[in-house]
């Protein structure tokens, strides 16, 4: 049926266009524009007698009485233009007509599913809207272009967020100033200047105020994608095209110092914030929701996470505040509250943070029912299962530290002594570490508890969700940010769904750290439990991958050694602990900068791990010493005392200021005099170390 | 996993030195009925220790019978099967090497010490008749082996069958050593109390899990990994102005678009059949005067060789105006893709010397065009294109469109295929004069118009 009205409607915009018409037509718009919807109905309802199949009529009846009900019944909106204008029709160059004429209901269909976060299906939609951008009235074409750079940035997809606002700036914003010819490899930095010097002669206010909510999306993607010094440029820009300074450019700003290290500053620039203010009711967004955000983002970078905890938790009472304003009890939002509102809820991403900064502050306990909460919404994000991970690691182990405290943990050589006289037994420990076996209670896994049994099921999500082309070859030369766009044939080349041809140095460096961070996690949690020939698996996935920092380097042949040791292959393991393995103890690849190309060199961004507190092992004779002890037990468990004691007399030796060696050094020394015969030797090397058993 | 310790006292009772005449035999038999088969391990065990620490079993009897009832124990199964088979082994190994003067050292943790008189009555168990041995009763055996020196005794096969089980363990099975540390404090000669010793032996062998079953083995310093790293450890929020998007108004309901509706059935005749002047010129007027009509004439990539073929100046006019399109390359790749003709190529020519078209795009231009000579059948229309290829080429170069670098193979080989005519071998000169650096050739009059000539 609706094909029969479509194909009806053609002909009749085409042909038949009476007087009366166009004017109740545009009676309705002025009404529309004013703002009285009731007025703007009654003509409308007029036209839909004269007019009873046309499509536009019809959407714009069905906008009108939206408005009219101030954006609440968006159900009801959403219903009617699927009525009116069907599916989007699959793309086919027959059809490309008919989409032009319905780029408005198409815009709106994907306005509605942006505000209910069912951003991939409005991304389907505005991708398709951008390939007729060139023949929308310009107004819309803006709209269109924000709204799609919008989506692309909410999804995560900054490199192709950029590609895309690149290309919609030579294309709109240059489209007076003389075009730009193809070849030109200056790229868009240049109409900006441009259209800077030309700007008092053409005063477009539209295209003006287009140009600078695109600066600031630039600026955004630039701050996702870590180019500092890029974003820096734009921001001046942005400044000095006299834009007001206002809450939107004081966070802008406050990031980038935030990213660069400032916390200080930053937090001087978020507390110059002065009247303004952003009511959730009426802007969608809560001006005091992302003000404390950002402020417990600011303490976690100093490392203060109890402070950031706090002001996230305030920050979600704020959140909580804003959703009650707007709220109609026991009604669905989709039918009482305004469309900008529906997407605005923070709730979830809130408490991811708080989960995070709670787990820097070492309450894994608490930050593992934030990140269960935020699971909920969250539950797409490979980060979230491994925090989760995390928790239940930190709950079996929450320090490396301790082991390489001798004066501390030397009494633990020793369970306890019995008798006394001819009966006095010194009882040595079994072992020295936290045994775990599997649960054998009962317990389903699959219930969210801190245990490692759980943290295995949600590595598994983490690996199943991580990003898929993330071993693509990180450019160590990182290409100059604006260049990112394809420019082989004509821009319009890089689109259609594919803007991103080459992904950015931040998404990579970004997505490596994270892989890695799975990998290291789901091998030791697999050893753990006594999973051996996985551990096995994703220790070598591990050492696999292309680029890795030195610390889960270590790691990675430290877990597969021991599954190979386990799985009785010495040899093998062996050849894992070999001490030239390590190189250095980083334990994540820094993202580099991006300076402007004519400086040939690129730039370490000088940010200090934010909020984190320092990995165990800190120094590099410590982790070889590790490895080194390790290696002293894969040849005592071989039987080569011999050895093993002389292996274990190294790392014995290189004990320093700037090296620690673990407590599990006496316990295999004990070992190793033992099984050698030498009771007389163990037993004074106990009295030695446990003076409380002289 | 452990005696209770009601099970401990049944198990001294039976080894209480009282049973001094008991024979062994009876001995093991009552330890048979007061331990259910699945117990043996953990009498085993407790056997075990008592042997390994001398405190705590101090009478020879009372070793004497331990020995007898730990052999016994699995009484009826192959030895080599047993889990103490080792333990015999290993004492009387250890033995074997003293005497040899290897001296070893006085304590290797797991193995038992054992007397000459307890060893020989392990050797008279193990080789000679077992059975007889049973029947003595402790004191028997030790009247009779106490002097007696050990009987030399072939181990080899038991030997041999026991490494055949253990190469089956993995080495972190068999690396071991229990945690139990005898640690005799000979300064203060306390004296053998039998209650203290069975608090002790109590002790250790009561518990989940019991001492002596415990073991410690090297352990692997296992490191767990760092927090996840990122660089957005909180997400900082910005502003997005959510409301800024939001439900347009179609402000073009009911507008009137004459002058579409005309130019839009002049794009339809056109795609059909040669426009006459006026109608060309009205169109092209009308494409003018609104840059975005040129989208709402109902051109699509696919009708573009159409109009191509009909109306070749209309063609050029609307590729100008799409140039800033995002759907210029369809437009492009459907142009390169379309049968070669005198118009198309016209078309093609007109571009190149209008815009800047992308490199790649000519040269498939050119390829193509390469390729429909040499495989059209018509010998006529052959000599046709030919010449039309190379005039056009002619042209490019002239025009220094294109790069004869990039093509120079490929044009140089069809105008050698093709030099029976005249054109292609006065393109051939001309590439001639470029590859000697020539360039006088590219001086000659401007050929842009040469096009016409067929």
């Amino acid at each position: 049926m609706t094909e029969a009205l479509e194909s009806h409607s053609k002909e009749t915009s085409i042909t038949a266009l009476s007087e009366q018409e166009r004017d109740l037509a545009q009676n309705a718009l002025i009404e529309f524009q004013k703002g009285t919807y009731s007025v703007c109905l009654s003509y409308l309802n007029k036209l839909e007698t004269l007019r009873p199949k046309d499509l536009k009529v019809m959407h714009n009846k069905v906008v009108a009485e939206y408005y009219k009900s101030d954006l609440k019944k968006t159900e009801l909106i959403k219903k009617s233009l699927k009525a009116i204008c069907g599916h989007m029709s699959i793309p086919d160059s027959s059809e490309a007509m008919d989409d032009v004429e319905k780029c408005v209901m198409r815009y709106n269909e994907a306005v509605l599913l942006y505000h209910t976060k069912q951003y991939n299906a409005a991304l389907q939609i505005m991708n398709r809207l951008f390939t007729f951008i060139e023949p929308m009235e310009e107004s819309l074409a803006h709209k269109v272009c924000l709204l799609l750079i919008e989506l692309h940035i909410v999804t995560d997809q900054p490199d192709a967020a950029l590609s895309l606002l690149n290309y919609i700036e030579s294309q709109f914003i240059s489209i007076d100033s003389s075009k730009i010819s193809v070849t030109d490899k200056e790229g868009p930095i240049k109409p900006i200047k441009e259209l800077k010097e030309q700007k008092k002669g053409s005063a477009d206010a539209a295209t003006d105020a287009f140009r600078i909510k695109l600066l600031k999306f630039k600026a955004r993607i630039y701050l996702m994608m870590h180019q500092l010094k890029l974003c820096k440029r734009e921001w001046k820009t942005l400044i000095s095209l006299g834009t007001p300074v206002n809450i939107s450019s004081i966070f802008l700003k406050a990031n980038l110092e935030y990213l660069r290290g400032n916390s200080k500053k930053a937090m001087k620039i978020m507390n110059s914030i002065t009247t303004e203010n952003l009511e959730f009711k009426t802007c969608g967004e809560s001006a005091a929701v992302l003000y404390y955000n950002n402020i417990a983002c600011l303490y976690h970078s100093m490392g203060k996470p109890n402070l950031a905890c706090f002001y996230l938790q305030k920050a979600l009472q704020e959140n909580k505040n804003a959703m009650d304003s707007v709220r109609v009890k026991d009604n669905d939002p989709l039918s009482c509250q305004p469309l900008y509102t529906l997407g605005g809820n923070r709730h979830y991403e809130l408490m991811y943070s708080l989960g995070v900064s709670l787990l820097h502050a070492g309450q894994a306990g608490k930050a593992f029912d934030c990140f269960t909460e935020a699971a909920q919404g969250l539950h797409n994000s490979p980060k979230l299962w491994l925090r989760m991970a995390e928790c239940c690691i930190h709950f079996h182990k929450s320090t490396n530290e301790i082991d390489f405290n001798i004066p501390k943990r030397r009494k633990d050589l020793v369970q306890k002594v019995l008798g006394t006289g001819l009966y006095r037994k010194i009882i040595l420990a079994s072992s020295l570490s936290k045994d775990t076996k599997y649960d054998t209670e009962g317990l389903s896994y699959a219930i969210p508890q801190p245990t490692l049994e759980f943290g295995m099921l949600c590595l598994k999500n983490a690996l199943f969700l991580l990003p898929v082309n993330n071993e693509l070859n990180l450019p160590m030369t990182p290409v100059a940010g604006p260049q990112t766009v394809s420019m082989s044939l004509t821009p319009g080349h890089a689109l259609g769904g594919q803007h991103a041809t080459q992904v950015s140095q931040a998404t990579a460096v970004e997505a490596i750290n994270l892989k890695a961070s799975v990998l290291a996690a789901s091998a030791y949690v697999s050893l753990c439990l006594g999973d051996y020939v996985i551990a096995l698996e994703h220790a070598r996935a591990l050492l696999n991958m292309n680029k890795l920092s030195g610390a889960y380097r270590l790691l990675g042949n430290l877990y597969a050694a021991e599954s190979l040791i386990f799985m009785d292959k010495i040899n093998e393991a062996i050849e894992y602990l070999k001490p030239e393995n390590i190189q250095d103890l980083s334990t994540y690849l820094p993202i580099l900068e991006t300076l402007d190309k004519d400086k040939e060199k690129t730039e370490e961004t000088i940010v200090t791990p934010i909020g984190c507190k320092a990995y165990y092992p800190t120094s590099l004779p410590t982790g070889k010493a590790v490895l080194c002890y390790n290696l002293a037990v894969a040849y005592a468990i071989r039987g080569e005392l011999d050895k093993s004691g002389e292996t274990l007399k190294q790392v014995w030796m290189s004990k320093g200021p700037d090296c620690d060696i673990p407590i599990q050094v006496i316990m295999l020394a004990l070992y190793i005099e033992l099984q050698l015969g030498h009771a007389d030797v163990s037993r004074s090397i106990i009295k030695q170390h446990c003076p409380q058993y002289r | 996993m452990t005696l209770a310790p009601k099970d401990l006292a049944n198990l001294l009772d039976i080894l209480d030195d009282e049973n001094l005449d008991t024979s062994l035999e009876n001995l093991s038999n009552q330890l048979h009925q007061a331990f259910p088969k699945e117990d043996n391990f953990k009498v085993g065990t407790a056997l075990l220790l008592l042997l390994q620490h001398i405190d705590l079993l101090p009478n020879h009897v009372q070793r004497v019978m331990a020995v007898a009832l730990l052999f016994d124990l699995y009484r009826g199964e192959p030895l080599a099967s047993t889990p103490f088979a080792t333990v015999f082994v290993q004492v009387l190994k250890a033995s074997e090497e003293t005497t040899n003067g290897a001296s070893r050292p006085n304590f290797v943790g797991h193995i038992p010490v054992l007397s000459q008189c307890e060893k020989n009555l392990l050797a008279h168990l193990l080789s000679y008749n077992a059975k007889e041995t049973m029947k003595k009763s402790p004191r028997q055996i030790i009247d009779e082996l106490y002097f007696a020196s050990t009987p030399p005794i072939d181990l080899t096969n038991l030997q041999l069958q026991l490494a055949e089980r253990h190469s089956e363990l993995p080495s972190v099975a068999k690396c071991g050593n229990p945690i139990i540390l005898p640690d005799m404090d000979r300064s203060k000669m306390a004296e053998i109390d039998k209650t203290t010793g069975r608090s002790i032996a109590e002790s250790l062998i009561i518990g989940d899990p019991p001492l002596c079953s415990q073991s410690y083995r090297p352990e692997f310093l296992r490191l767990a990994p760092p927090l996840y790293h990122s660089a957005n450890e909180l997400t900082w929020m910005n502003v997005t102005e959510p409301s800024q998007f939001t439900v347009e108004y179609d402000t073009s309901m009911c507008v009137s678009n004459c002058a579409g509706a005309e130019a839009r059935r002049l794009m339809g005749k056109a795609f059909k059949s040669v426009l006459s002047l006026q109608q060309q010129q009205h169109l092209v007027t009308e494409l003018d005067r609104d840059p975005k009509l040129v989208y709402h004439i109902g051109l699509t990539p696919g009708k573009l060789p159409d109009l191509v073929e009909n109306n070749p100046l209309i063609a050029i006019e609307v590729l100008l105006k799409l140039m800033q399109s995002s759907q210029i390359t369809e437009y492009f790749s459907v142009l390169v893709n379309m049968e070669m003709s005198l118009h198309s190529m016209e078309v093609v020519n007109r571009l190149t010397t209008t815009v800047d078209l992308p490199t790649e795009f000519v040269h498939l231009y050119i390829s193509n065009c390469i390729s429909t000579c040499e495989t059209i059948k018509d010998r006529y229309m052959q000599n046709r294109l030919v010449r039309l290829v190379c005039v056009f080429l002619q042209s490019l170069i002239r025009n220094k469109i294109i790069n004869v670098q990039e093509l120079f193979i490929e044009v140089q080989a069809f105008c050698i295929e093709f030099s029976r005519i005249r054109e292609a071998a006065a393109l051939f000169r001309l590439l001639k004069q470029l590859e000697s650096g020539d360039i006088g050739g590219l001086n000659g009059p401007p050929t842009k118009n040469k096009i016409d000539m067929c």
